[in-house]
C-alpha cells in the first residue's frame, strides 16, 4: 500500500489528454470550452430540426433573412452567451475540457451522418 | 463579384490551414508569435464568413440547381449541405483554440488547432466535390 501511494506522489497532470488542472479556468471572465459546447449541440440541433421542419426552416428565413444566417447569428450568440454567463468547469457532470471537445467532434459526425441518411432516405 | 468573393474565400480557408500548421510548429519552440498568430487565425476565421455567406446566398443558388438536374445530385445534398454547415465551426473551434493560448493554456489547445487544420481542409475537399458535382453531366 505504502509502495503504491509513491508511486503519484504528484497529481496527474492529464488523464488521456485531458487537463486535470483547472485553476485557471476557475478565474476566467469566459469559457471558452463551455461556449464550444452550447455552439456545438445548438448548431446540431438547428440543422436537424430546419431540415425535418420547414415551418422552422422559413422561421429561421423570416427572422434572418436567410437559414443558413439564422444558424450562423444563433450558434455565435450561443457560444458568446454561454462563454460568458456559464464560467463552471464541468458540463452536466462532465468536466467542460471533455464535454466541448466531444460535443463538436459529435456536431461535425452528426451533421454528415445526418445529411448522408437524409439524401439516401429521400 | 463573384470571382473576388470566391478568391478571397479560398484564400482565407488555404490561410486558416498554413497558419493552425504555423501555430503548431510554433508551439514547440515557445515563441513569442504564437499569441499573434492565433489571434490573427481567429479573426480570419469570423472574416471568413462573409465571402462564405454571400457566396452561398447570393451566387451558389444558380449552381445549386445545376448540381441537382446533374450526375451528382449528392455532391449538393451531402457534400454542401454538410461543408456549409461545418464551416459555421471553424470560427468557434478558432476561437476557442485562441482563447487557450491567451490563458495560458497552449498545450491543451493543441488538439483544437489540430481539428482546426483537419477541418479547413476536409471543408476545401468538400468545395472541390462540389465544383466538381457542377460540371457532371
Amino acid at each position: 500500500m505504502k509502495g503504491r501511494k509513491s508511486l503519484r506522489s504528484k497529481p496527474r497532470k492529464s488523464v488521456f489528454g485531458f487537463s486535470t488542472e483547472n485553476k485557471k479556468a476557475e478565474k476566467e471572465k469566459f469559457s471558452f470550452y463551455n461556449g464550444a459546447f452550447a455552439a456545438s449541440v445548438l448548431l446540431a440541433v438547428l440543422v436537424i430540426a430546419a431540415e425535418l421542419a420547414k415551418p422552422f426552416k422559413d422561421f429561421l428565413a423570416s427572422i434572418f433573412t436567410h437559414h443558413w444566417i439564422g444558424k450562423a447569428v444563433l450558434t455565435a450568440a450561443a457560444f458568446l452567451i454561454v462563454g460568458y454567463v456559464y464560467k463552471q468547469d464541468n458540463v452536466f457532470g462532465v468536466k467542460s475540457e471533455k464535454a466541448s471537445w466531444y460535443a463538436t467532434l459529435g456536431s461535425l459526425a452528426v451533421i454528415l451522418l445526418f445529411y448522408v441518411l437524409h439524401f439516401f432516405g429521400g | 463579384m463573384r470571382d473576388l468573393m470566391l478568391y478571397l474565400h479560398i484564400i482565407a480557408g488555404l490561410s486558416i490551414i498554413v497558419l493552425s500548421i504555423l501555430i503548431l510548429l510554433q508551439m514547440q519552440k515557445k515563441s513569442t508569435w504564437l499569441k499573434p498568430l492565433s489571434a490573427l487565425t481567429a479573426a480570419i476565421s469570423w472574416l471568413l464568413l462573409l465571402p462564405s455567406a454571400l457566396l452561398y446566398i447570393i451566387f451558389y443558388p444558380a449552381t445549386k440547381t445545376l448540381i441537382k438536374a446533374g450526375a451528382w445530385p449528392w455532391a449538393h445534398s451531402i457534400f454542401m449541405e454538410t461543408k456549409e454547415h461545418w464551416g459555421l465551426l471553424i470560427p468557434i473551434i478558432a476561437t476557442t483554440a485562441a482563447g487557450l493560448v491567451f490563458t495560458g493554456r497552449v498545450k491543451e489547445s493543441k488538439k483544437w488547432w489540430i481539428l482546426l487544420l483537419a477541418l479547413a481542409a476536409l471543408i476545401g475537399v468538400m468545395g472541390r466535390i462540389v465544383t466538381l458535382g457542377g460540371m457532371a453531366r
